[in-house]
């Protein structure tokens, strides 16, 4: 299951494009940040596999959630990294900043994301260092 | 000021541009690496900027990869370390004045040197704003993994993936 929380009614997101994604929940949270250890935890504990986060205070939620056991988040704005996250991270947080971005770019963003798959190989040497500063 | 400054290989050639402008704004560069473009692993460098952070050894960090994911990541998780992955001048002042944030992270495979080059002037130059509520969260975020400080200051920290890697464990 994915999940994405959007803090601010602007972004609507059409029932077409919820569909797309069959295993996305959509959730409205007004204040993600007194969640964001929540949403976290629900990430190691695979509840989650990829969550994305809509919202303003992007910088805070990026810097509370990046210290929280098992997560890797991409605080990006392009598609070219939304994918490329996935394929060398194996990021399972994407948070993408309301103050810089409208809603056709962040519908292709998120697109990328959730359709790419994480490559492995030579990335999980990586990935596993990276598990090894927070346990 | 003295700034750490770290990269993996992808990306060397626009570190080490950046580490001379840097200095020819009369700034103290700390260069923890890598040095060329043999393959290597972001984590390492990541560790290294925020470990200076965290031992006050520098006023700011620099880490550069391709997306900048990978390295921001691996710096932000040292204790003290406050971090944005910036893609443009309003991510990083938004950050530092929200947040005062101390370690910059840019993806030298997205940005121009343009766009980094006045990033980091920002980055450099723009003070905090300070609030009692912003106080309060930093505070809150300078605890977080403390607990794991002394494991992470280890230099041996990432010998048995080291070993591993040598030994062509992580093939594709």
């Amino acid at each position: 299951m994915d999940l994405m929380v959007v803090e601010n009614d602007f972004y609507l997101f059409d029932d077409e494009f919820i569909r797309k994604y069959k295993n996305l929940k959509l959730e409205k949270n007004s204040n993600v940040l007194e969640e964001i250890i929540t949403i976290c935890n629900k990430i190691y504990e695979k509840e989650y596999k990829k969550v994305i986060i809509l919202t303003n205070k992007n910088v805070e939620i990026f810097n509370i959630s990046v210290k929280q056991k098992g997560i890797v988040v991409a605080n990006i704005s392009d598609e070219h990294s939304a994918h490329m996250t996935i394929e060398h991270n194996n990021t399972n947080l994407l948070i993408l900043d309301t103050d810089v971005l409208g809603i056709k770019i962040i519908k292709s963003i998120i697109n990328n994301f959730l359709s790419s798959e994480y490559s492995g190989g030579r990335h999980n040497i990586r990935v596993d260092m990276l598990s090894e500063l927070i346990k | 000021m003295k700034i750490a400054i770290g990269c993996d290989h992808i990306v060397t050639d626009i570190k080490d541009y950046f580490v001379t402008y840097l200095k020819n704004k009369g700034h103290e560069v700390v260069d923890m690496g890598t040095y060329d473009f043999i393959r290597t692993h972001y984590p390492i460098y990541g560790l290294k900027v925020g470990l200076q952070i965290y031992n006050k050894n520098v006023d700011k960090g620099i880490v550069i990869c391709g997306t900048g994911v990978g390295i921001i990541n691996s710096a932000a998780k040292v204790p003290t370390v406050r971090a944005i992955l910036a893609r443009n001048i309003f991510d990083v002042k938004k950050a530092r004045e929200n947040l005062d944030i101390n370690v910059l992270g840019v993806g030298g495979r997205i940005v121009g040197k343009g766009v980094i080059e006045e990033m980091i002037d920002v980055f450099l130059n723009t003070d905090y704003i300070e609030t009692d509520e912003k106080n309060k969260l930093i505070s809150t975020i300078d605890k977080y993994n403390l607990e794991n400080i002394e494991k992470i200051s280890n230099s041996n920290i990432f010998d048995d993936y080291i070993i591993k890697w040598e030994k062509g464990y992580y093939s594709d």
